[in-house]
């Protein structure tokens, strides 16, 4: 009896909270409300490269990627047709078109700000107009051709 | 009766304070979703010697399992790089290893690279960053006495495909 009594007790006393917790839970899946909808848009490099702007645009299921970055490197460095991957959040390619040419180089100076666009990214399944979504950037440079670096970024943005 | 008495102060004890426990958990839960403890974004590569050894450029590559130092030599003379006292190592990862570069002459005013070969290591993957000990054994041929010299350098670098 006692017991009983005591189980009763604890629900009386604690069950407006699993209740509550339940509730809260049941309106935000209702609403659709996601945690990631209210975080702000960012764009995050190592030091050695400054994200100024961003852009993921997805038109019928192409997209495009504009950056706007700083070389913060404090050398002169070159990028090559291939330099810039963008991988999708999880891993795997998104696809783009090479930054350049085939077999092209750029330089991209100390200090410079450069505007660089990846276009034809065909690998953009759940990447809907609308939505924040996440996408890691890999960018290779070298000073000399025999040592290449690799700097990483993050970009949390909504496509449009 | 004692038992009962000891495992209602401990169902008492978690009913308390599990609350705490459980919103720890959650903040680092998220924290670690958003990635705070991700330091890959935060930490520039390095590659530091002394004044009279410049570091002038380095490369740590999975593809072909190697690492290159390129080190200028400022010191005011010609030296010979040592091979057997030329070593680089991973202090936090014991499995980390590598080939040594040969031995080779080092004129004074110019580049060496270093070509460190066949190196392996649990973190020798593409992105990681490591923290690398680099040991450079030299003497001065012209010197009356050849004493052999190390250097110490440290390097921090991101791993290449």
């Amino acid at each position: 009896m006692k017991r009983g009594q005591a189980a009763f007790e604890f629900m009386f006393t604690y069950g407006w909270a699993f209740i509550l917790i339940l509730s809260v839970v049941g309106i935000l899946t209702y609403f659709q409300t996601s945690p990631s909808k209210s975080l702000p848009e960012r764009c995050t490099f190592s030091t050695e490269v400054t994200c100024n702007a961003w852009q993921i645009t997805n038109a019928g299921g192409v997209g495009t990627l504009n950056l706007r970055l700083t070389n913060s490197i404090g050398d002169n460095v070159t990028l090559l047709d291939d330099s810039i991957t963008i991988l999708r959040n999880g891993g795997g390619d998104l696809g783009c078109d090479p930054l350049l040419a085939g077999g092209a180089q750029m330089q991209w100076g100390a200090g410079e700000t450069q505007t660089f666009t990846l276009s034809n990214c065909g690998n953009m399944g759940g990447y809907q107009v609308g939505q924040k979504e996440k996408v890691k950037v890999i960018i290779r440079y070298h000073k000399d051709p025999s040592f290449p670096h690799e700097v990483y970024g993050d970009i949390f943005t909504l496509v449009r | 009766m004692k038992w009962l008495r000891k495992s209602q102060t401990s169902v008492e004890f978690l009913l308390v304070y599990s609350w705490i426990f459980i919103s720890v958990l959650a903040s680092v839960g998220v924290m670690y979703s958003f990635g705070i403890f991700d330091f890959t974004f935060s930490s520039p590569e390095e590659c530091d010697f002394n004044k009279q050894f410049e570091c002038e450029d380095f490369t740590l590559r999975e593809s072909t399992n190697i690492i290159a130092v390129k080190i200028r030599n400022n010191a005011g003379e010609d030296l010979q790089i040592v091979a057997s006292g030329t070593d680089i190592r991973d202090p936090e990862d014991a499995s980390f290893s590598c080939s040594g570069p040969s031995s080779q002459p080092w004129s004074s005013g110019t580049n060496v690279n270093l070509l460190f070969t066949a190196c392996s290591g649990s973190s020798f993957d593409q992105g990681e960053t490591l923290k690398l000990e680099i040991t450079v054994e030299y003497f001065a041929p012209a010197s009356p006495s050849t004493t052999d010299h190390l250097l110490v350098g440290n390097l921090k670098g991101r791993v290449v495909n």
